[in-house]
Parts: structure tokens; sequence; C-alpha cells
């Protein structure tokens, strides 16, 4: 019988994610899929397994499962306190859950985006080629209690494995290229866009992030007058007001918005891990640096089964004997 | 009239191009953006990921790593020179739904001040939008949803300026002389005039997705009872749509 995980309580932004579907914007839908495509690849790596394994994604808050069956487990992406009965776990390193265990993820002590990693996948059906949730679409819902998740065939034995991850909030510069409207701006406002300090504001969500700032807003010519136009993941977008929205993985597929440009997806996960009122630049980059930095990003995730540790036995217990008491003043402290 | 800058080829970012016919929508540039794409569509290189169209445009998506720009750049402008895209026929596989659907009652209660507005009597106003048949432009913003059009001039009507706060699946508003059916629930600054029960856009059911570009759509009026029939015995989720073959 196929392992199970009984949803006893979660966070009310829970969803089911991978790498999301593509090839599907002519149809008005948009890819979707993990908000922190590096947590994707530290999970899969971590427990040696394939990429394309649906995870759970939870935002700011863990949740409270009962497991049926045996099965490999490691939560890696924003930085979560992770509980089975008495005994505690580090992030980015694999364990195993046992028939009748409960495990705790609990509330985010850092970033935003927590993903919980299941040998074998989460098996949801797949639609369109994908078992990722897309909210805006109707596909899949928020997880709920009560709800049990099948788990795939695993067909790996347990070893004891971790990573050595950062987290990536705490905004930072952001990595952006120019686009089609981008000279629509005007030479001065995109000047006076790249040398203004952003805050990430509370509207934000897996469509897109809401930037705030001192001054005017960025206005184009004509603004009202812009016919709809494709929308790709990092588009930098003003509405109305001229307040930078940043689009997310869920967006709309087309925007009648202009577009100053857009952001390179390595810096988009900094922009999904930062917490509300984050500091944020932006630096444009010629196309043939972001083509260098998107490589860089493709040949990192390829050289994470390499940088995997063996978790040291005699270490452990040293660190658990440690950690108990460590983990009652966490708990006290939340 | 001149079109000149267009087609207009331009980067989007990193994804890849996009080619604008036009920077205001008129049905010639619709036109030649769905059938560039079909052409494109028919014989993709391997650099092509993925292909869509907007109202007057196509999206090229480039895989980053493969290709250098001056390649897709000037494979992109052999295309565009193949032929005059203003006048290029149509894709084929080309449909035309008979859709049935309820205008104004307390299903789609903006009818009334709709047909005011543009100067019609309601039941004028019913003749005329079952009378034309409007195509897909694009589809977009939300998955499967169609966009078609053009009305007659005088249903240039403007967006409300009142949000309506939430209108079904199925509803059929009007605006700038489109019409559009929705595939989901949604807040909308759009006319509510009509109501049918037909689904653009199901996750769980062969085909996803209802409509194509270049589709067409009559719609037939019915009463609610006729509607309820559909929504509950039309197992495509068409609501009683009849599906016709154009070429």
């Amino acid at each position: 019988m196929k392992s199970r995980l009984e949803v006893l309580n979660i966070g009310p932004a829970a969803t089911i994610q991978d790498l999301g579907r593509q090839g599907y914007l002519a149809y008005g839908l948009s890819a979707s899929g993990v908000s922190d495509r590096d947590a994707l690849h530290e999970g899969a790596a971590i427990l040696q397994q394939d990429v394309s394994c649906a995870v759970l994604e939870m935002c700011m808050v863990g949740g409270r499962f009962r497991v049926h069956g045996d099965i490999r487990a490691a939560v890696t992406g924003a930085r979560m306190p992770i509980r089975v009965g008495q005994k505690s776990y580090p992030m980015n390193t694999s364990f195993l859950l046992r028939d009748g265990d409960v495990l705790d993820i609990g509330v985010c002590e850092d970033g935003v985006f927590g993903y919980l990693h299941l040998g074998g996948g989460i098996e949801v059906p797949k639609v369109l080629g994908s078992r990722a949730t897309h909210l805006f679409a109707s596909i899949g819902t928020t997880l709920q209690p009560g709800q049990w998740l099948e788990i795939g065939e695993d067909p790996i034995s347990f070893a004891e494995l971790q990573l050595d991850a950062q987290t990536r909030g705490g905004g930072g510069t952001l990595r952006f290229v120019r686009s089609f409207q981008t000279d629509l701006f005007g030479e001065q406002n995109i000047q006076r866009f790249v040398s203004t300090k952003f805050y990430k504001t509370e509207r934000a969500n897996r469509m897109g992030v809401g930037l705030e700032f001192e001054g005017e807003g960025f206005r184009t010519e004509n603004q009202l007058h812009i016919l709809s136009e494709v929308i790709t993941v990092g588009d930098v977008q003003m509405t109305g007001d001229g307040q930078p929205f940043i689009l997310m993985q869920e967006c709309q597929s087309t925007g009648g918005y202009p577009r100053i440009g857009t952001v390179l997806a390595p810096d988009l996960v900094k922009v999904a891990q930062s917490k509300t009122g984050a500091e944020f630049e932006f630096e444009f980059v010629s196309y043939s640096d972001a083509r260098d930095i998107l490589r860089a990003q493709e040949s990192i995730w390829l050289s994470l089964p390499q940088k995997l540790q063996h978790v040291h036995r005699a270490l452990e217990t040293i660190d658990n004997l440690l950690e108990y008491n460590l983990i009652d003043g966490v708990i006290s402290a939340i | 009239m001149s079109l000149e800058p267009f087609p207009r080829v331009s980067r989007l970012g990193m994804a890849g191009f996009i080619i604008q016919f036009a920077d205001e929508f008129r049905t010639d540039a619709n036109k030649a953006a769905l059938a560039f794409r079909s052409y494109v569509e028919q014989d993709r290189p391997d650099f092509v990921t993925e292909t869509s169209t907007s109202l007057v445009s196509v999206f090229i998506a480039v895989n980053p790593f493969v290709h250098d720009d001056r390649e897709v750049e000037l494979w992109l402008s052999n295309v565009l020179d193949t032929q005059n895209w203003y006048h290029a026929p149509l894709p084929k596989g080309r449909r035309l739904f008979e859709i049935p659907c309820v205008f104004g009652t307390d299903l789609a209660p903006q009818l009334h001040d709709a047909a005011q507005t543009v100067g019609l009597h309601v039941d004028d106003a019913i003749h005329e939008l079952t009378s034309v048949r409007s195509m897909v432009f694009t589809i977009g913003y939300a998955p499967g949803q169609p966009y078609t059009g053009l009305l007659d001039q005088h249903w240039d009507l403007p967006r409300l300026s009142q949000l309506n706060p939430m209108v079904p699946a199925g509803a059929l508003v009007t605006a700038i002389r489109q019409l559009i059916i929705f595939s989901g629930p949604t807040p909308t600054g759009w006319w509510h005039i009509g109501q049918t029960a037909f689904r653009c856009f199901q996750p769980k059911r062969d085909p996803v997705f209802a409509l194509q570009p270049g589709d067409e759509i009559q719609y037939r009026a019915v009463g609610k009872r006729d509607l309820e029939h559909y929504e509950n015995n039309d197992e495509r989720g068409f609501g009683g749509a009849l599906v016709d073959i154009i070429s």
C-alpha cells in the first residue's frame, strides 16, 4: 500500500507545487510552480530524487501531519522548526518518518516559503502534465485539515544526508533586463528607477509582489492606451498610480500595464522569500550577463548532489541532546 | 494608412521575442498575428519553446541557452518576409460555436442599462447580439477566456466606472465593441448582459480549453429553464452549444 500523509493542521496558504506547467500561455494559463526553485532543487538533491517530484509549499506557517507508512522527508527553503514527537530535526537534512509518527512544522523563522519534500513525491493527479496548484486558475486549492496526501513509490533507501543551504530572504539587489516596453518610460524615469530604494508591501502572493517607495510614481506616456500584451514571469509592471508590481509564477497571462523590465529568475527567489518591509534595489544587466547568470544557476543546481554530506551518527546524538533543551526554548518563544 | 513601423520585432527580456503587428486593435493585425503564429507552429525550430498571441502580437518564447540573438532575429525576419501577413488567410481548423445564452433577467442584470446606453430597445439589442458572428481574437487574462468581436460601432461602451463585484463563470460581458465569456467567477468592469452555461476552461475534462483564437461564436437566445437543462445535461460542459467546422 502506498504511504500517505494525513493533514491534521495546516497554515492558510499551503499548496502542492512542482516545476509548473509550461506551454499553455496561448490558452491564457501561466506556468505556476514553486516560489523558490532553489529550494525545490535542494530538496530533490537531499532525497536523491528527480526534481519533478511534487512538494508541499508552506507560506509562513507549517502544519501538523500524521504519517501512514514509512516516508523519507526533508524540509528546505524558509527556516521552520521541525519536530517528530519529542525529536527535532534540522532544515535541509533528510529524516525518516515512521508509520504513526506525527510531524510538526512550525512558524517560519526566516523567509516566507518552506518546502516539505517526501520520498517518491506527492501524488495528486496531474493536470496538463503538472501537479502544481494554480489558485488563480482554480487548478487545485490550498490544503485543508482532513486532507490525505498520497505519496509515490519510493525506490530509494533511507540515508541521512545534509546540504549546506542558505535562506534567501532579506531583500537586496534585483538584477533585471530591459524589455519591449522599457523605453516607453524615458531615460529620466529609468535612471530614477534604478537609483530608488523599494520596500516589499503586504500586497504579495503567488501572483505578484507589490513594492512601495518614496516619491512620484513611474509613468509612461499614453499609459492608458497601451494594449494588453503577453506577461512573462519577473516582469515589473507599473500599476495605474505608478507603483511597481513584480509578476510572479501564478500571474495572469496578459496585461495592459506597462513594464519597465524583467527581473531574472534567480533573483525572484529573493523577492518571494523576503518579508514585508524588505529593501530592494534594481540593477540593469546586459542580455549576455543575464545569460551567464541563468547558466550559473543551472550549474549550481547540477552540482548539488556533490555537495551532499552524510550526517555523522555520533555527532547527531550529541546534537540532539543539545537541541532537546534548545527546542524547548524555541517553542516557548513562539 | 501606413503600418510603419510594423510589424515590429522586440526582445521580451530573456523570455524571447514579441512581434507586434500594430499598436492599437485592428482586425487585420489580429489576423496577421494568428496567421504568423500558426505558420511558426507548423515548423517550429528547436530553439522556440512556446508561442502565443495577444490581440495584435505574437510571443515567441526562446530557450536562452541554445541560441544567439542574431540567429533568432535572422530567422524571424526571414519568416516575416515570406508574405504580407496582413493579407494572410486565417489558420485552418477554425470552428463555429452556437452558444445558448439567457439575455438579461436576474441572471444578467446589466442588459437593460447597456441597451439604453447604446440607444437600443432591449429586444433590438438581443436581436443584434444574436445576429452577429464574433471571432475569438485572443485567449487570455484567465485560462481559456476568449476576447471576441467586433460589434457595430454603437456598441463602443466604456468600461463601468464601478466594478461588478463578481460575475459567475459563463457570464457574457461586453465593452469597447467586444464580447467575453468569463472562464471563472471574477470581478469586472465590463457589462454583464448575458449568461451561458459554456465552460471555457475545465481542468478535469478533455478538452481542457474549449476555444482557440480564430474560432467564431454566435449566440442563441434561450430561457432560464433551457439554460438550466443544458447546464445539467451537457456532459461536455459546453452548455448546449452546437459546434461546426468553418474551415
